[in-house]
């Protein structure tokens, strides 16, 4: 998994808008990923992320260096994610299910690929959002069970449930299709 | 105020769970291949980044904040899609009184265009907004969070024969490495497209790294941080 070196961090930290732009253009492809994920919508996700680097631009001044930078940036992304996810139940901008999504990889995909993470979608779509994020930090994102906690507010043995539901739903879900 | 990754918890308890009982991805099969499908990098555009770092390099310009000078902005000649306000054509911040703004009909020397969701991605700017208000008709309003979002706004300076022009102004220090135009070879006209604060700018062009030159299409003012003349622009809100 890429990681920012120190160095660069070092410097975003202090005010450079070059070392900044490193880190984004670094973290970028992985904060669409996840926010696409999450929100479904690809405007909702792009806004999402392009919320969360303004906000990580002002907090990185008071960034620790205990923390790892991955998991910081993702507690603030998926934050965003929430947020705006709240904001559009509000609008009833409802989730749309049947999204032309997919937009998770903007390169052209074979008819089955599509069909198949069309599939994925609809699975993910279907968890509770706190399964959805809990999931995704984990095994797409790669952070571990201490990093999500610190992301989603809860222990680390509620957070291996919300994983393993999630996982059962995915596979109970998906199964099925893989056979088809 | 930064997120603190405190959030509400609105689904039914959870049972505690220990390590054993959790699903190894790599042995299942469907999971594995979910997994897969979803760790799937999306392309992003180096437009992407600028239009990223942009609205930082603006708060930092307005905030003051250490650094900021560091970044150039890319030579484009192409608009950043912004995800910004409705457009907004005059402002309502107090004006400085050597600010004398009457913009003449049909002088545009620069323009202000709001880059909205529906406008195409790398689309050409055309200057097609005259900045046109009396001084009377300004008057100072409360601001939201929402005023204060950067609007993409374009400055453009017609100078066929030179062989550089960069931007200078507050918003990024003074630094005539920070923005510079590109020129048009069908027009003859420099222009870049950079997002600014909600307010008054004061800014000039500097040709050829040594000739400051004023906007003149825009509206002129002395600006003890510049030093001499410096001309006006208007980001902001009615």
């Amino acid at each position: 998994m890429i990681s920012v070196d120190p160095a660069t961090l070092a410097q975003a930290k202090a005010g450079d808008l070059e070392a900044f732009a490193a880190i984004v253009r670094l973290y970028q492809p992985r904060c669409l990923r996840f926010a696409r994920s999450m929100l479904r919508n690809p405007q909702d996700a792009e806004e999402a992320v392009q919320d969360a680097w303004m906000r990580v631009y002002r907090a990185l001044p008071r960034y620790e260096d205990q923390e790892r930078f991955d998991s910081w940036l993702f507690r603030i992304l998926a934050n965003r994610c929430r947020t705006r996810s709240i904001r559009m139940v509000r609008d009833q901008r409802t989730m749309v299910h049947d999204h032309p999504a997919m937009d998770i990889a903007e390169t052209a995909h074979p008819a089955e690929q599509d069909a198949w993470r069309e599939e994925i979608r609809h699975a993910l779509d279907e968890l509770p959002e706190a399964q959805r994020e809990a999931f995704l930090l984990h095994h797409v994102e790669g952070l571990a069970y201490e990093e999500i906690a610190a992301v989603s507010g809860v222990g680390v043995s509620a957070l291996k449930m919300r994983v393993k539901r999630a996982c059962d739903h995915l596979r109970g879900r998906l199964q099925e299709v893989a056979r088809d | 105020m930064i997120d603190d990754g405190n959030t509400r918890d609105e689904f039914a308890p959870e049972d505690d769970m220990s390590t054993d009982e959790m699903p190894d991805v790599r042995e299942d099969e469907t999971l594995r291949d979910v997994v897969a499908a979803l760790g799937t990098l999306p392309a992003v555009s180096e437009a992407d980044v600028q239009r990223i770092v942009g609205l930082a390099a603006a708060e930092a310009a307005q905030s003051g904040r250490r650094g900021a000078h560091r970044w150039s902005a890319q030579p484009a000649g192409e608009v950043v899609p912004l995800r910004a306000p409705k457009p907004r054509w005059f402002t309502s911040i107090p004006l400085a009184a050597a600010a004398t703004l009457v913009f003449a009909a049909g002088i545009g020397g620069f323009v202000i265009r709001d880059l909205t969701d529906d406008a195409p991605a790398g689309a050409r700017v055309a200057p097609d907004v005259a900045v046109q208000a009396g001084p009377a008709e300004l008057t100072p309003v409360a601001a939201d969070a929402r005023d204060e979002a950067p609007i993409a706004t374009q400055f453009v300076l017609e100078a066929p024969e030179a062989a550089r022009v960069s931007l200078v102004g507050a918003f990024n220090g003074w630094d005539a490495g920070a923005t510079p135009l590109v020129r048009d070879p069908a027009t003859g006209l420099w222009s870049v497209t950079l997002p600014l604060a909600p307010g008054r700018h004061v800014y000039a062009f500097l040709v050829n790294d040594s000739v400051l030159t004023l906007d003149p299409r825009a509206p002129e003012t002395q600006d003890p941080e510049l030093g001499t003349s410096g001309s006006v622009i208007l980001v902001g809100t009615p």
